[in-house]
């Protein structure tokens, strides 16, 4: 494991834990209380931040997580009763922001940014909030109780050792170092090695060894550190005694324990743990994870529920994106060389009973694989949408609205590369809806009719191969007449036009657009909904905006499941092959050049239903020099995405086909194709490439 | 689909000769281009093609044939005689090169053969005639003709 390796694990490790902190204190504040589990939960995790930063060289996060620490040792010792109703709200407030603070600073640490050294303001925040909660002659007390538990295992000279402890001591080097790390603290193997490498600035490799051996190599190792210790063992006991300081100041450390190589008691103790094992079997499984050396007292109920986490932990491991890309690439693959082996047309003609037997087989099995493949990129919207309670609950607090934020369907799962690009656009739109959705008293809210507090719902579906998600907030909604004259300020809207409401709902969604005269933290810094459009629309996907007057706003997105694969409808102009999403037809048809009405700049429109359609030819918006030109003798494709509707003419449809979506070379890419709508290609089945069309773009020039 | 040309077969025998005289030689492969003869250097080459079946994009500039489909990867390839603003005529050979990590390919009249040239042998172009493809000339060993060496990264970043 390298230092990068390193690095990316503690990341993840602090991403997950500071989000289930957030999740926790989000909880308790609904609650107004700590429950005690609650406060043990939040101790265990600053004591893992604690630990984990003070490994990486982390010392403003260290500092922060330690205080923390010991404030909530305080409140463990005292139960939240001693905290008095009036004072929770302020340790709430405390927690979110150390928080934030913990979520900036490790966003420095991933921009490879320097680590704020100042934390003065923290610091005193906290610890004038510890003080209150403890009284003053109690403050001593707490700077001392987190030592305390040290204190424990600081018995200077060798103790007896642990049964299960004993069978790791060795003649060579009798003098014994039993270290414990804290339970769940995660890269036990490399804490290990940091307090091997701390014994060798003053210690030959002759003159000591440790165990397990090869801790450095064998990530193994971490399950047998955490399950029966480290042991560092030296030839004399003065080297011992120097070691001990690294071992007491390592912050990962939860106990230690120095014994002497004694062969009598090894050997009975190592038949004492075999008994003690078969006990602890026959009695109960449950019992079976906890050994002699963890078994501080009171510890027990803490245990279990460790164990029950740890089981949690096995069932899923973390894997690299581009290791999953990497999986999907050759999957891709696999699908395409299986419609070429079994569709080759050396076959044609032949009469291969078993051949097609196994080929059928290997098509159903191939899907399958593309169906599994698939679903490991899939992960629920729930991280993104739960993020939303934090921003609903700064947000009502700071602007003094009172919100509700409901969630639905969070279950839903999409592409991981779509849950990370839609997370921003939902924010921003979630804070517009705070900011300018909700109306700003509670009194007009009950003169409209509503309840006093405001409701935001998230909301997320499937349907088909889209993804539905809807922000709807029942505020204000929309002031048509407002927007339409900022549009007009803007310049984006002409004085002597009618505008539909509609049309003033897309100027929320243009560049620079934005309705708030004062510019807030929130909203209203530039940033606007156009973000959220294009955002969006990176991933293939639309935003619709409905809003009525007096009873709030809708913002609908919907965005493709995955980009990675796609139902497609092959079409054909010229000798060309183009790929057209079937999630954009609406209808195909045919129809007769006297169908056809012509404008003055020779533009070409149909009617369809009640509504006329512009129509354009492939052939000539691609410039292809082969092709039909008579409609009599192509297909029209009406075609939709977001209010982009009209009428792609090709000259014949060749079928449809599920297509793997693959990027254009960049040295393709560079001339602007993307702009006319060009967006990737897909291999087909007989090895041919085909253009895939992005219908939203055709139309724009 | 494409066949592969049997050119590199003798590769390594080649490489083996080269270990005797190692001096300031590198390896170039010839081709010709509209009567033109051209040397890219074989650190770039990857494999030769004597049919491709490209995909044309629209919407791009003449000289991009198109696209193929390399094993899987989707790989561009330019008509390397329509960007010296010549006409193809007859067959044509795809050579595809990877420079600075870019796959590209590029579409010649025919594949000559590979020879060492010494590179004290390659002389600047005149200043009139600098063609921004072309990074030196130098007369063929035999003394068969004069080659132009191509720039292999000026060609990725033709279009800029």
């Amino acid at each position: 494991m390298s230092m990068n390796d390193m690095l990316e694990a503690y990341l993840f490790e602090m991403h997950s834990l500071l989000e289930q902190l957030d999740d926790l204190v989000l909880a308790a504040e609904q609650a107004h209380t700590f429950s005690q589990d609650d406060v043990n939960e939040i101790f265990r995790i600053m004591h893992t931040i604690k630990g984990s930063s003070a490994m990486m060289e982390f010392n403003s996060l260290m500092t922060i997580a330690h205080r923390i620490e010991d404030l909530f040792f305080v409140i463990r010792e005292k139960t939240m009763d001693a905290i008095p109703e009036e004072q929770r709200p302020e340790l709430f407030d405390l927690i979110f922001q150390s928080i934030d603070f913990f979520r900036e600073e490790i966003g420095r640490v991933e921009s490879n940014e320097p680590l704020t050294t100042n934390i003065d303001t923290y610091m005193d925040k906290i610890n004038s909030f510890a003080n209150k909660i403890s009284g003053d002659d109690d403050n001593d007390d707490n700077a001392g109780a987190e030592s305390s538990g040290e204190d424990n295992a600081q018995s200077g000279t060798a103790d007896e050792p642990d049964a299960d402890a004993a069978q790791y001591a060795s003649a060579d080097f009798p003098y014994t170092i039993h270290v414990l790390f804290d339970e769940g603290v995660g890269m036990e193997n490399l804490r290990a090695m940091m307090l091997v490498n701390s014994a060798r600035d003053f210690c030959e490799d002759a003159q000591f060894d440790f165990y397990p051996p090869d801790v450095q190599l064998n990530p193994d190792t971490a399950n047998f550190i955490v399950e029966h210790g480290f042991f560092l063992r030296f030839k004399t006991p003065q080297d011992r005694e120097e070691a001990l300081p690294a071992v007491r100041d390592n912050g990962a450390v939860n106990h230690y324990q120095m014994f002497d190589y004694n062969p009598a008691a090894g050997q009975s103790a190592g038949e004492d743990t075999q008994n003690q094992s078969a006990a602890a079997s026959q009695t109960s499984d449950a019992a079976a994870p906890e050994n002699a050396a963890n078994a501080a007292p009171g510890n027990a109920a803490n245990a279990a529920q460790q164990a029950k986490q740890a089981h949690v932990k096995e069932s899923l491991i973390s894997v690299g994106l581009g290791k999953l890309d990497a999986l999907m690439a050759v999957v891709s693959e696999i699908v395409i060389t299986e419609a070429q082996v079994t569709a080759s047309p050396d076959l044609r003609g032949l009469k291969l009973d078993n051949f097609t037997k196994a080929a059928r087989q290997l098509r159903s099995l191939t899907d399958n694989l593309q169906d599994v493949a698939m679903s490991l990129r899939m992960v629920p919207v729930s991280g993104t949408f739960q993020k939303m309670k934090r921003i609903v609950r700064d947000m009502s607090r700071k602007l003094d609205k009172e919100a509700n934020l409901v969630l639905i369907g969070e279950d839903t799962e999409v592409d991981k590369t779509i849950v990370d690009t839609i997370s921003d656009p939902i924010m921003h739109i979630v804070r517009n809806s705070m900011d300018h959705g909700i109306e700003s008293s509670k009194a007009e809210r009950i003169a409209a009719g509503k309840d006093p507090a405001g409701k935001i719902t998230l909301a997320a579906r499937t349907a088909g191969s889209e993804i539905i998600i809807e922000i709807i907030d029942d505020g204000a909604g929309v002031d048509d007449q407002a927007v339409l004259n900022k549009a007009l300020r803007q310049g984006l809207a002409q004085p002597d036009v009618e505008y539909s409401h509609k049309d003033i709902l897309n100027f929320l969604l243009m560049p620079g657009f934005s309705t708030n005269t004062e510019v807030t933290e929130y909203s209203g810094r530039g940033v606007g909904m156009d973000v959220v459009k294009s955002n969006v629309e990176s991933v293939g996907g639309t935003v619709v905006i409905t809003s009525e007057r007096g009873k709030g706003m809708t913002t609908t997105l919907k965005i493709p499941l995955t980009m990675a694969i796609l139902d497609g409808m092959e079409v054909s102009v010229g000798k060309s092959i183009f790929t057209v999403p079937i999630s954009n037809i609406r209808q195909i048809f045919k129809a007769s050049d006297m169908h056809i009405i012509q404008d003055a700049t020779h533009g070409e429109m149909i009617k369809i239903v009640d509504n006329f359609y512009s129509i354009v030819r492939a052939k000539d918006f691609f410039r292809i020099e082969t092709g039909a030109d008579s409609f009599d003798n192509g297909v029209l494709l009406w075609v939709e995405s977001g209010d982009n509707s009209f009428c792609l003419f090709v000259d014949a449809l060749i079928g449809e086909q599920q297509v793997v979506v693959k990027p254009l070379p960049d040295y393709i890419n560079n001339f602007g194709i993307k702009n006319y709508g060009i967006s990737g290609c897909t291999i087909l089945g007989d090895g041919s490439i085909s253009i895939i069309l992005n219908v939203a773009d055709i139309y724009q020039q | 689909m494409a066949e592969e040309n049997g050119l590199f077969v003798g590769a390594d025998e080649m490489k083996s000769a080269l270990n005797v005289q190692e001096t300031e030689e590198e390896k170039f492969l010839i081709f010709r281009s509209s009567e033109i003869l051209y040397a890219i250097s074989t650190n770039y080459v990857n494999e030769i093609f004597t049919s491709v079946d490209i995909t044309r994009v629209p919407m791009v500039p003449d000289y991009i044939a198109g696209v193929i489909n390399l094993r899987g990867a989707v790989v561009p390839i330019i008509d390397f005689r329509l960007l010296l603003g010549r006409f193809p005529e007859g067959d044509s050979n795809a050579i595809i090169l990877n420079i600075q990590e870019i796959t590209i390919g590029i579409l010649v009249d025919s594949v000559d053969q590979m020879v060492d040239i010494a590179k004290s042998s390659i002389l600047p172009v005149p200043a009139q005639n600098e063609h921004k493809l072309v990074s030196g000339m130098c007369t063929m060993p035999g003394a068969v003709g004069t080659i132009m060496v191509l720039d292999g990264e000026a060609l990725i970043h033709v279009h800029e």
